[in-house]
């Protein structure tokens, strides 16, 4: 039997809704993550105030998506694929909206240290692994719309690499605290920005389980075992 | 989730490993999959009906029903759920050149009700039957109810009266027309008419309780109360529901089982054919994309 549009084109075109309207937020929060980190590493404390009021938006687009994911549930009570596709967007959109808010703490970071002090070599880790993060959530976001489990593993094995960017900074940081000890404030700045980029990281791998979720029914956090990739 | 997707081959096993097997000291007890956990009511094995005209309504279907369990069967128009609902009971030896083949097995004695020994009249009050539409014989409510204790051969007023009431309190209805049990049963409304045949259905004490789209006929307010007696009856009684109402089956039952074309495409946990299911044709008609 093949695979058929829904009888009803109403519910179709809701879930075409849903899947762009997420993708929608879905950029917007890798974009801020991007807008925010580059503020910082410019310390242009008016891309700063840009990327806070950018959150407000993607504060938005959560609660109208929530709504919307509310109201495919109530008008067409979807069951298989289609469930999982709405209650693993619901799912998701929390994680878009957590992982604006770490950019938001970025952001907030440039106005509270204006004048913070960056190597060049801090510098480029950063930027790069801003970029590999924003890609990354990008991508998990994909990922959910397309149903691609080949995306989401590449999320998943990414994280990796944020990791090790992570690390790299705090072990660049702990040397440069014992070098420089006055201006620890900068140096734990760098910290605090390595670990909302980590933490963004984690919201996009958290989406990509959701994605494995929708795709092929594997429970969210069979992942963290192995035992849901395959 | 337990994945207990049934295929012909597994169900059999299953079947055969329901006796219950020592587990050894050292090992923790396995968990083992509903299907074995749950026991058996009934087993349907390689069953299929023929129609008088030939056609081939059921094509060897095997399904476990669990004993005081719901299990939902749910497909397209003419897939043969209803077909096989009926066949449970004999339904279809009221019309002559009709042929079963296979078997169905009622636990724990092992008599296969649709084997030639089996006598429909008898196979009947053991199975009860709930149709579409409620259908209250044209008498009191108290007659209604009695009747098929009448069929049983249960003659003693004082023994019909007690039944009678039992039947009612456990249909939820007794409340309702403890008052006027001799009045006609026509007076009562759809959905009261309906608690009334699934009463009258429990009357003679089944052990299988069969329901065929009950509800279709019933507005939602109806619709609920018959569906939390469902419920409740599958404490005492294994109950078999043909439904087309998805949200029904998915609310309802623990077991739900796909038909497409004479087959049982796919038999689980209701709770995976609902969110997970393995066959594509489940998926499509669940999905509404059947077409």
């Amino acid at each position: 039997m093949p695979q058929h549009p829904h009888f009803l084109k109403s519910f179709d075109a809701a879930l075409q809704v849903l899947r762009q309207n997420f993708q929608q937020m879905g950029n917007m929060t890798a974009e801020n993550c991007v807008l925010a980190t580059s503020a910082y590493l410019a310390h242009d404390e008016a891309r700063a105030l840009e990327a806070i009021n950018h959150d407000l938006d993607i504060d938005e687009a959560f609660e109208q998506l929530r709504s919307d994911c509310f109201d495919v549930l109530l008008r067409f009570q979807p069951v298989a694929k289609d469930l999982r596709l709405v209650m693993g967007i619901e799912h998701a959109v929390g994680n878009l909206e957590r992982a604006g808010d770490h950019a938001k703490t970025i952001a907030r970071h440039v106005i509270a240290t204006p004048r913070q002090m960056l190597a060049p070599e801090d510098r480029i880790r950063l930027d790069e692994m801003a970029a590999l993060v924003a890609r990354t959530l990008g991508k998990s976001v994909i990922a959910m719309t397309d149903h691609s489990t080949e995306a989401a593993k590449q999320v998943l094995a990414a994280d990796l690499r944020v990791d090790a960017y992570r690390d790299a900074v705090f072990d660049a940081t702990i040397v440069d605290l014992q070098r420089n000890a006055a201006q620890a404030r900068d140096h734990i700045g760098r910290i605090l920005v390595a670990v909302a980029l980590e933490r963004i990281g984690d919201h996009a791998t958290n989406i990509a389980e959701e994605v494995l979720f929708v795709s092929r029914g594997v429970a969210p956090g069979a992942t963290r075992t192995g035992s849901g990739i395959g | 989730m337990t994945d207990t997707t049934m295929t012909i081959d597994k169900t059999k096993k299953d079947t055969q490993s329901a006796a219950p097997t020592k587990a050894k000291p050292d090992m923790p007890p396995a968990i083992k999959p509903a299907a074995e956990r749950d026991p058996l009511r009934a087993r349907i094995e390689n069953f299929s009906f023929y129609y008088s005209n030939g056609f081939q309504a059921i094509k060897q279907v095997d399904m476990p029903i669990l004993d005081r369990k719901i299990t939902a069967i749910i497909g397209p128009s003419g897939c043969g759920k209803s077909t096989l609902l009926r066949s449970l009971n004999r339904m279809h030896d009221l019309y002559p050149g009709n042929r079963y083949e296979g078997k169905v097995i009622l636990e724990p004695e092992g008599e296969n009700l649709i084997g030639p020994e089996a006598d429909p009249v008898l196979v009947r009050l053991r199975v009860g039957m709930v149709f579409q539409k409620p259908n209250p014989f044209p008498k009191s409510i108290y007659e209604n109810v009695a009747a098929g204790l009448r069929v049983r051969g249960i003659k003693k007023r004082a023994v019909i009266d007690e039944a009678v009431e039992t039947a009612l309190r456990r249909a939820a209805i007794w409340d309702e027309v403890k008052d006027k049990l001799h009045g006609s049963a026509y007076d009562l409304s759809g959905g009261q008419q309906q608690r009334l045949c699934i009463a009258r259905g429990l009357a003679p004490n089944p052990e299988i309780l069969l329901l065929d789209e009950p509800t279709s006929a019933l507005d939602p307010i109806a619709t609920a109360k018959v569906e939390d007696l469902v419920q409740e009856l599958s404490e005492t009684v294994t109950i078999v529901i043909v439904t087309h109402n998805m949200q029904q089956a998915a609310r309802i039952s623990h077991r739900t089982a796909f038909m497409y074309l004479g087959e049982a495409t796919e038999f689980g946990d209701t709770n995976q054919i609902f969110t997970n299911p393995k066959h594509p044709h489940t998926e499509s008609y669940i999905t509404g994309r059947y077409g």
